[in-house]
């Protein structure tokens, strides 16, 4: 027997060398995809005429454009009270922290009462409910912009309602206003989904112990359930604050020029071919980003890990037991917040598809037609509808191809204990932190305008680059609803399939994947999500109309034609939400995000 | 070379960092043995099974299999089938597929069908027909069974069982462990088996090795491990004793032993050889043996408390400071004398 399992067939010598394949062609791909375009950013941003200098940083942080009062901090000045003066002209990057800063807020206000009914109570629905907070990961922040206009702009439907009552005229279109409550539309789902999960793990003999010590209902939240909550409502702040800081596709849509965030600018710089700047200014905002996230997590290990309980606290029925003000009050609330949530988060999406069915003369499928008829009819240079969707499909399709064996081969990497594992982990996850716009400029700087190598001069396409940036935005998900579930696998599995015979490849095959499929599946519909939503690294590296997608397309109608940008929309959240709906029930078993 | 041990590990160490989980572990396995791996938990008997299934490589010495060395083989290339403590079986694939597993890589031993195999196999561990079942629809013992299936399909030359019982209930392990001997009879194949529970390893062994903090502390079959062990370790996991240190008056066939109080006479069995008249030495007498009213060897001890066990009752005594265990069939009370044979008393030689 022995001498049957020693004569290997090539297949057999293929497949034990698979992985190891696999893991360095992952290796060359997120070195050609990810480290490399960022290395050419970093380059950008620091040699000056084949010298190295920090000239560009220390211009960014003198300009009083980017920093304003902090400028002449930076320039050695004591500016004194000119820093806090309320009314001060505030810089750029001062104004896009500014922001973040009241997004965040406005997140945690509209978050944490969801947060509270999720864990707190139970009702019909309530599943589904907590599903739909996973949508905005798969959401495509243009097409929320789309919603936010047709909702919230001068023809909105918060408009025709009010005229309806004889009110009206707000027209909020380029307001700070917009873009904060568009922030929270993407990130209090996210806070709502950290805070309620932290909190359903608070142990009820944890609280009854506080209340039979003698504290009320309101202390023993205060004294044993908040403390426990902190952490988390800490995480979802920090991960607001940077998801917001890096706001592009939104501040763009809603708002104009007066309001423009780090990588609104950078993207004109790139427009206007300062290539050196824009490099600087993306730096400075990644290295923001990256502190906040790393003193975030300075502080979450600090954290011990608190044995949490196994008996969750009981959920209360949304009907009163009695008419006690402590019974009558956090429902009067919630109803109250239930109706803001209606306007932020419901209204949003439904105007958007009331609008693209309207027209002046009421109902008409037109703005669909649209869609059909600038393909024949269209010049050009103008943006066609039907490339984009198609552009869009085969983009999200190609990334998918790549984004999925790649994440899965991390996936299985980072499963194993070794040593050096943190930082391979540390690695292949950085994407996740980097903004598709440095990707996007790195790759268009570095392989779309060609690099020269022992001789040979190397180009890639446009539509290679993109596909790249979307496969480097999509990975992480992959690896992110794919590993846990391998993590849980009882290693013995694995052995088990070893010793019958079958190689490490093989084993992975045959039992492991079989085994984690719903996180794969849930994995690939993200990444095929994020593809088609993403916008910031698009843009930067769409040649022309032929390589536009659906969010660069409604990018072009919003401020134009509102009709065609919704229908659009539309079809931009059929596509997702069938996304949306695959992760939900073929991957209803993911343990991951 | 017909000579050759079927497994032999000449030196072998692993370390975890700083940790010494095995040092310096040399034994040989006999062809068709059965070789069992016991001592408590943490001791390096299932770190030995992992080295030799190949799931985890030496840090130093070596692992040969007919001679062969195998060091750095991964599993799939050892022909050894193992068996886990959870069973590991594949939750997704029915209990013939589970079985027929290892046959995608090898040719099924003795000419037939891969589904005849699984057939022969059900058979073998006496669960014939299950094919179509899901695992997780199997009770304990029967998902036991189809592990042991599973793990011989492809006719391995070694077999290997991780506490393949420790999750079922005394009473189902008692015929399993029957069983499984029956089995590793029938194929004659060389099995290596780990376990914490000594009365199992003493039940169904050809030999057995007492593991303790990573090093061996005797190798011997079942009798000899223990009529005769040679560390107190030994004598204290294996069953019940009493191990008494005194210091040796006499060396004339039999050795005089000083306990203080008493003096006792013990047959010289396990005494070294260097042993002189002076030295402290140690020795032991099963509970069993310790007999109360007995005049030879006697010793005087205060009852402490009882256990009834059924057949017998299990004495707990005071003597000078530690416990003594005797088996009784009377009701015992206050102090009393016990005596025991020199040739039931062993000499611990380490």
């Amino acid at each position: 027997m022995s001498s049957t399992r020693s004569e290997r067939t090539l297949r057999d010598r293929v497949e034990r060398r698979i992985l190891a394949v696999f893991g360095l062609i992952t290796v060359g791909l997120l070195v050609g995809m990810f480290y490399y375009p960022v290395g050419t950013v970093f380059i950008e941003a620091i040699v000056v005429e084949g010298t190295a200098t920090v000239s560009v940083f220390l211009d960014i942080l003198r300009d009083p454009f980017y920093f304003g009062e902090f400028a002449r901090l930076f320039a050695g000045e004591w500016p004194g009270w000119d820093l806090v003066r309320p009314g001060r002209n505030m810089g750029l990057v001062e104004f896009t922290a500014y922001q973040a800063v009241l997004s965040t807020l406005a997140s945690l206000a509209l978050g944490l009462p969801l947060a509270y009914l999720l864990a707190r109570f139970e009702f019909r629905g309530r599943k589904t409910l907590r599903s739909l907070t996973i949508l905005p990961f798969v959401l495509p922040s243009i097409m929320v912009a789309v919603g936010f206009v047709a909702t919230f702009g001068s023809n909105g439907t918060v408009n025709e309602v009010l005229g309806l009552f004889g009110l009206g005229g707000i027209d909020t279109t380029g307001t700070l206003g917009i873009i904060i409550v568009a922030h929270a539309f993407y990130n209090a789902p996210l806070v709502a989904r950290i805070v309620a999960a932290s909190w359903e793990t608070v142990d009820a003999s944890a609280v009854e112990t506080a209340r039979s010590l003698g504290a009320g209902p309101f202390r023993a939240f205060r004294d044993v359930v908040a403390p426990q909550l902190y952490p988390a409502v800490l995480m979802s702040a920090a991960l607001t604050f940077v998801f917001t800081f890096g706001t592009f596709p939104i501040v763009l849509a809603l708002g104009d020029l007066s309001l423009a965030t780090i990588e609104v600018w950078v993207n004109r710089l790139v427009g206007r071919l300062n290539y050196a700047e824009a490099a600087g200014l993306a730096i400075v905002e990644l290295a923001i980003s990256l502190s906040i996230l790393y003193a975030y997590l300075r502080y979450e290990a600090k954290q011990s890990s608190q044995a949490r309980g196994v008996r969750p606290l009981p959920r209360k029925s949304l009907r009163p037991t009695s008419r006690s003000p402590g019974e009558l009050l956090p429902r009067t609330g919630l109803v109250a917040y239930s109706l803001i949530a209606l306007v932020v988060f419901v209204a949003p999406i439904l105007s958007m598809i009331y609008a693209s069915l309207t027209g002046p003369t009421g109902f008409t499928l037109d703005h669909f037609q649209f869609l059909i008829e600038r393909q024949t009819g269209g010049a050009d240079f103008q943006v066609q509808p039907w490339p984009a969707i198609r552009n869009s499909l085969v983009f999200g399709f190609a990334a998918l191809l790549v984004a999925l064996p790649m994440g899965v081969t991390v996936a299985v990497l980072t499963t194993r204990k070794y040593r050096g594992r943190k930082l391979v982990d540390a690695v292949t996850m950085a994407p996740l932190a980097v903004s598709g716009i440095i990707v996007g400029l790195g790759l268009l700087r570095g392989l779309v305008f060609g690099v020269e190598i022992a001789g040979y001069r190397i180009f890639v396409g446009g539509a290679i680059a993109i596909i790249a940036a979307h496969a480097v935005a999509g990975y992480p998900f992959v690896v992110r609803t794919v590993a846990p579930g391998l993590e849980q696998l009882d290693r013995q599995l694995l052995e088990s399939a070893r010793s019958l015979g079958a190689s490490r490849a093989r084993a992975l095959m045959d039992i492991e994947l079989p085994l984690v499929w719903p996180g794969v599946i849930a994995g690939a519909a993200f990444a095929f999500a994020i593809s088609i939503g993403e916008f910031s690294a698009t843009i930067i590296l769409a040649e022309g109309a032929n390589q536009y997608t659906m969010p660069i397309a409604i990018e072009r109608f919003i401020g134009r034609r509102l009709g065609p940008a919704t229908a659009m929309g539309v079809v931009l959240l059929v596509v997702t939400s069938v996304s949306f709906v695959v992760i939900e029930r073929l991957g209803g078993g993911y343990r991951g995000l | 070379m017909a000579s050759d041990p079927a497994v032999e590990l000449t030196d072998v160490r692993k370390e975890y960092g700083t940790t010494v989980a095995l040092d310096d572990v040399s034994f040989a396995v006999e062809p068709g043995e059965f070789f069992t791996l016991v001592g408590p938990s943490g001791c390096g008997k299932t770190t030995t099974l992992r080295l030799i299934g190949g799931f985890e490589q030496p840090t130093s010495g070596t692992v040969r299999f007919g001679g062969r060395d195998v060091s750095g083989l991964p599993p799939e290339d050892r022909d050894v089938g193992v068996v886990f403590q959870n069973y590991a079986l594949f939750p997704h694939m029915t209990v013939g597929e589970n079985i027929a597993y290892g046959l995608n890589f090898t040719e099924p031993p003795g000419d037939v069908t891969a589904e005849e195999r699984v057939a022969e196999l059900l058979d073998l561990v006496d669960l014939a027909g299950l094919e179509d079942r899901d695992p997780a629809a199997l009770s304990g013992g029967q998902k036991q069974r189809i592990a042991m299936a599973r793990a011989l399909a492809p006719g391995p030359e070694i077999l290997l069982l991780d506490e393949p019982m420790s999750a079922l209930d005394a009473q189902l392990r008692e015929r399993l462990r029957i069983q499984i001997r029956e089995i590793q009879q029938e194929l004659g194949i060389t099995t290596i088996y780990v376990t914490h529970d000594q009365e199992e390893a003493l039940a169904i062994s050809d030999r057995v090795a007492v593991i303790n903090d990573g090093g061996i502390e005797q190798i011997g079959t079942p009798e000899q491990i223990y009529d005769e062990p040679e560390t107190e370790f030994v004598a204290e996991f294996i069953g019940d004793n009493n191990v008494f240190t005194g210091r040796i008056t006499a060396l004339d066939g039999t050795v005089t032993v000083d306990l203080g109080e008493e003096t006792v006479e013990v047959a010289p069995t396990g005494t070294p050889d260097r042993a002189t008249v002076g030295d402290r030495v140690r020795f032991c007498v099963r509970p069993e043996d310790l007999v109360v009213g007995q005049e030879r060897n006697s010793i005087r001890a205060r009852v402490e408390s009882a256990e009834f066990l059924g057949d017998r009752t299990r004495v707990h005594l005071g003597w000078d400071g530690t416990e003594l265990l005797a088996l009784t069939d009377d009701q015992l009370d206050g102090e009393v004398s016990l005596g025991f044979e020199p040739t039931d008393a062993h000499v611990i030689p380490r």
